[in-house]
């Protein structure tokens, strides 16, 4: 009893931290390369992630459990002299990361495109998410072009697409911190 | 049982309510089929805060209660206790559930987990496979087969031939593909499939090095066994793809085998944190119910506690004399019975402290009616107790007997004769009266100090209680002194007036008689007889004369003081007096006064000249012309002063001193015994005093005392 008693304890009052913590940059995933290109109707986002799993969610992965990410990329312009920024556009993509036993293989899903490959390595697969490429048509942004755009880009682990009974603990866990910080750029 | 006001109740369901309904959604959520699973973070930091706030409430309420118990404060204690209790009875079994329900789910989720289940699903699993490589090794003998001979052929040949092969085999599509991979040629299930639904694979590496190969794969979440079967021709190579599909049996199967297997493991892996996750939720389970069942004891023990602590502050507060009553209690159980007993008792102690109060107040009113009775009564009064011992004494007994008697309470009435030696007459004749408890008795007593002589009336009493019991004695003593004297001094006026008015009337027809007398018998007379003519003639007038200085003077006596009055300065008036006294060379006049100080009375400017000049005669008389007078003046308070006269003279004889100043009382040879009478009149009809000072030996002293008028302060 004392062993749960106190895990519980200690579960509790680390919940109760919860609120001061001070996110350091995740050691297994960060944005090395963000850019825009422009070209005469669209702009084309392209980044490369250093993208890694810890042993802990590798093993998690290995055991059938999920994993998602949300790559969340956004427009803002600043109006008037800077006092306030206006959104332009804001674009989401979830990736669902998944392991096949039968065939023993990574399948990478865009939940979005409902388009999935698979693959034999989950280097593999993990370099497969760690290119982005995103193209966007420069019409749909309306941006203003005395102006800088600014663009900001994160990829957030969902925790909360977790099983339950991992959820709490994946929160104070650091080998479960596979978000970015929020990388912004002005072009 | 206790019946608490229904907020309190209110909020202790609101309280339950809310933490039963998070706990519950909480033990849903865990479940991942239930839909409360999206909540279960934010359900378990709620239930995490709530505990917190539960915990600082149950916090603030022990330290509260510590402060509580420092202060000595009603009620501390038995709300410590009852807390106490509340805590054991409520930790002790909750403490065993928590402990059998952890180790009860820890048990059941190892349960889950054992050796043989495990075997089966890996056994499962491992069948599935094995099911599925042998179908993939003869979909890839089938392909083979039938490729065989087409090895010769061109590829356009082998274009013609590739849905008949498709057909052949039963495949979803069949694929020709050039050595750099390249499609060829493509035929499909469906007609409107143009292109195959695999591109180029990893596999196809493997391909590249002219082996034969088969995958299992799966397209849109169906498998399918992807083969690649080489042709080497000599001009060059082709490659042709064959995808055959799973039988959906078979799929099927394998998905709900791989499904459990994948469930497994995942259970598996979650298996710590599943039992830390039930684990986390029972102890919050745990610590919610202990910590609401601590507060809701706090909260239930002060209502419990109000009217103890209130009887306790009432009890208190009676103690300290206020018969506060307790606000009413709505309740009929034993705290409701104790509280209206309470008040019913204090109504009761107010009422009869009400009264006590009036009657002390009533006794107070009385006794202070009593010495101020007393204090104003001009007579004196001595009270003593069973041993004759002085109890009390008013100011007049003070004023007459010229001792502070209030020194001497407690004390017999013969300690008054040891420091005080004139009142040794009074004690002398009092005493034995008083030992000897007569009802009532009255003595006339005459006790003499510096100031002169007093007459005393003296009534006594002895004072018994109701029982007849002898409780002591009380004297009264009236200071007669001055009644007698008017007494006397009315007697001799009136002797005064009729002598002067019986005998100055003949006088001068007397005078006259003897006169003529003389004027017409002388020139008939001889010699001789003429002579002795003249000299009793002579001797009548002379007598004549005398009678009529002694009848002006009996005048003098008997005639009022004039009451008119102006405002006089004392000093500038003696001075003007002595002045008169010019002529007496062999008589010096010794002033001691105080430059600096007025010495203004109200009086009659004529009548205290004649006293000065009578005080001044007399001097002059006793010292034959030949001495010093000393005069002293002196304020002997704001509304009083005094002039001492001395002379250096024969003095006053002892045997006269006490009656000098009544009236025929003289020690010269030819003095009417008036003047010293005709001074002390004046004197005290001016409001003044006059006295003999006795302890001055050298001569005779008289010392004046006169009421001033108020002096205002320069500075004013």
């Amino acid at each position: 009893m004392h062993g749960y008693a106190k895990n519980s304890i200690g579960t509790i009052a680390c919940l109760c931290l919860l609120i001061p913590v001070v996110k350091a940059q995740s050691p297994f995933v960060n944005i090395e390369q963000a850019e825009l290109t422009y070209t005469k109707k669209n702009i084309a986002l392209a980044a490369k992630l250093n993208f890694q799993l810890s042993v802990e969610a590798t093993k998690a992965l290995r055991s059938g459990i999920k994993l998602y990410w949300n790559i969340d990329v956004v427009f803002r312009q600043d109006q008037w002299l800077g006092l306030w920024t206006k959104e332009l556009a804001a674009y989401q993509y979830r990736y669902r990361l998944s392991y096949h036993t039968l065939l023993d293989n990574y399948r990478v899903q865009v939940m979005n495109e409902r388009t999935a490959r698979r693959f034999l390595y989950l280097a593999d697969a993990l370099n497969y998410m760690a290119k982005i490429n995103y193209k966007y048509l420069l019409s749909d942004l309306a941006i203003d072009e005395k102006h800088c755009l600014l663009s900001s880009l994160q990829v957030s682990f969902d925790r909360e697409a977790l099983p339950v009974p991992l959820r709490p603990f994946a929160y104070f866990n650091q080998a479960w911190d596979l978000s970015t910080d929020v990388r912004q750029w002005c072009d | 049982m206790v019946r608490l006001k229904r907020p309190f109740w209110l909020i202790v369901l609101i309280l339950l309510g809310f933490i039963v309904v998070s706990l519950q959604l909480m033990s849903s959520a865990i479940q991942e089929t239930s839909q409360a699973s999206d909540m279960y973070s934010w359900l378990l930091l709620s239930n995490t805060v709530t505990t917190a706030l539960l915990l600082m409430l149950v916090i603030f309420n022990i330290i509260s209660l510590i402060l509580r118990l420092k202060r000595r404060e009603a009620g501390a204690r038995l709300t410590t206790r009852i807390v106490l209790l509340f805590i054991i009875l409520s930790l002790v079994p909750a403490g065993v559930v928590f402990y059998y329900s952890v180790q009860f789910l820890n048990k059941s989720i190892d349960s889950w987990f054992n050796v043989e289940l495990e075997g089966a699903m890996e056994d499962a699993l491992e069948l599935s496979q094995a099911s599925l490589e042998q179908r993939i090794r003869w979909n890839l003998k089938d392909s083979q087969r039938v490729i065989e001979p087409l090895r010769n052929k061109s590829s356009a040949e082998i274009s013609l031939e590739l849905d008949n092969l498709r057909e052949t085999v039963g495949a979803n599509e069949v694929t020709l593909l050039s050595k750099k991979g390249d499609i060829i040629a493509f035929s499909g299930l469906l007609s409107s499939d143009i292109l195959p639904s695999l591109a180029i694979s990893p596999l196809f590496l493997q391909v590249q090095q002219d082996e034969d190969s088969v995958n299992l794969t799966a397209i849109n979440d169906n498998l399918v066994v992807q083969t690649i079967v080489v042709i080497q021709s000599p001009l060059t190579t082709y490659y042709v793809q064959i995808i055959y599909p799973i039988p959906e049996r078979i799929n099927d199967l394998t998905d709900a085998v791989e499904f459990s297997y994948v469930r497994f493991q995942e259970m598996t892996y979650l298996r710590h944190t599943l039992k830390q996750s039930f684990a986390l939720v029972l102890a919050l389970v745990l610590l919610m119910s202990l910590l609401a069942a601590i507060s809701i004891a706090f909260m239930s023990v002060k209502a419990i506690i109000a009217p103890i602590r209130d009887l306790v502050t009432g009890t208190q507060a009676v103690a300290a004399g206020k018969y506060k009553q307790l606000p009413v209690v709505q309740r009929q159980d034993d705290l409701g019975f104790l509280v209206e007993s309470f008040n019913n008792m204090v109504h009761q102690l107010s009422l009869a402290s009400d009264a006590a109060r009036l009657s002390s107040q009533e006794t107070e009113r009385q006794r202070a009616y009593l010495e101020t009775l007393l204090t104003n009564l001009t007579s004196g009064v001595l009270s003593f107790d069973a041993n004759l011992n002085i109890r009390t004494a008013n100011q007049a007994a003070n004023l007459i007997l010229h001792v502070k008697v209030m020194r001497y309470y407690g004390k017999a009435l013969a300690s008054l004769a040891l420091e005080a030696s004139h009142l040794k007459v009074l004690v002398d004749i009092v005493q034995p009266l008083l030992e000897q408890s007569l009802d009532t008795w009255q003595r006339s007593i005459t006790v003499e100090n510096t100031e002169g002589r007093k007459e005393l009336l003296c009534q006594g009493s002895s004072l018994f209680s109701e029982e007849g019991e002898y409780i002591g004695a009380v004297v009264v003593f009236d200071d007669i002194t001055n009644v007698i004297q008017a007494q006397k001094n009315a007697a001799w006026s009136e002797v005064a007036r009729r002598l002067a008015h019986e005998i100055k009337n003949p006088l001068t027809p007397i005078q006259l008689s003897a006169e003529r007398l003389q004027h017409k018998l002388l020139s008939h007379l001889d010699h001789d007889d003429a002579a002795l003519l003249k000299r009793l003639t002579a001797t009548i007038v002379q007598q004549v004369e005398a009678m009529k200085l002694m009848v002006n003077d009996f005048s003098e006596y008997a005639r009022p003081v004039s009451n008119q009055t102006e405002t006089l300065d004392l000093l500038a008036l003696i001075r003007e007096i002595i002045v008169l006294y010019g002529a007496e060379p062999q008589v010096n006049f010794y002033e001691d006064v105080d430059d600096n100080e007025q010495y203004i009375i109200e009086a009659n400017a004529i009548n205290i000249r004649q006293v000065i000049h009578n005080l001044f005669k007399n001097s002059l008389e006793a010292m034959n012309h030949c001495g010093d007078i000393n005069i002293i003046l002196k304020r002997l308070s704001a509304s009083q002063i005094e002039l001492s006269l001395y002379d250096n003279g024969c003095g006053i004889e002892r045997e006269v001193m006490n009656t000098i100043f009544e009236p025929y009382v003289t020690s010269k040879p030819k003095g009417t015994g008036l003047g010293l009478a005709i001074v002390k009149k004046v004197i005290e009809e001016q409001g003044g005093t006059i006295r003999l000072d006795k302890a001055y030996q050298q001569g005779a002293g008289f010392i004046l005392q006169f009421p001033s008028i108020k002096l205002q302060h320069e500075d004013s």
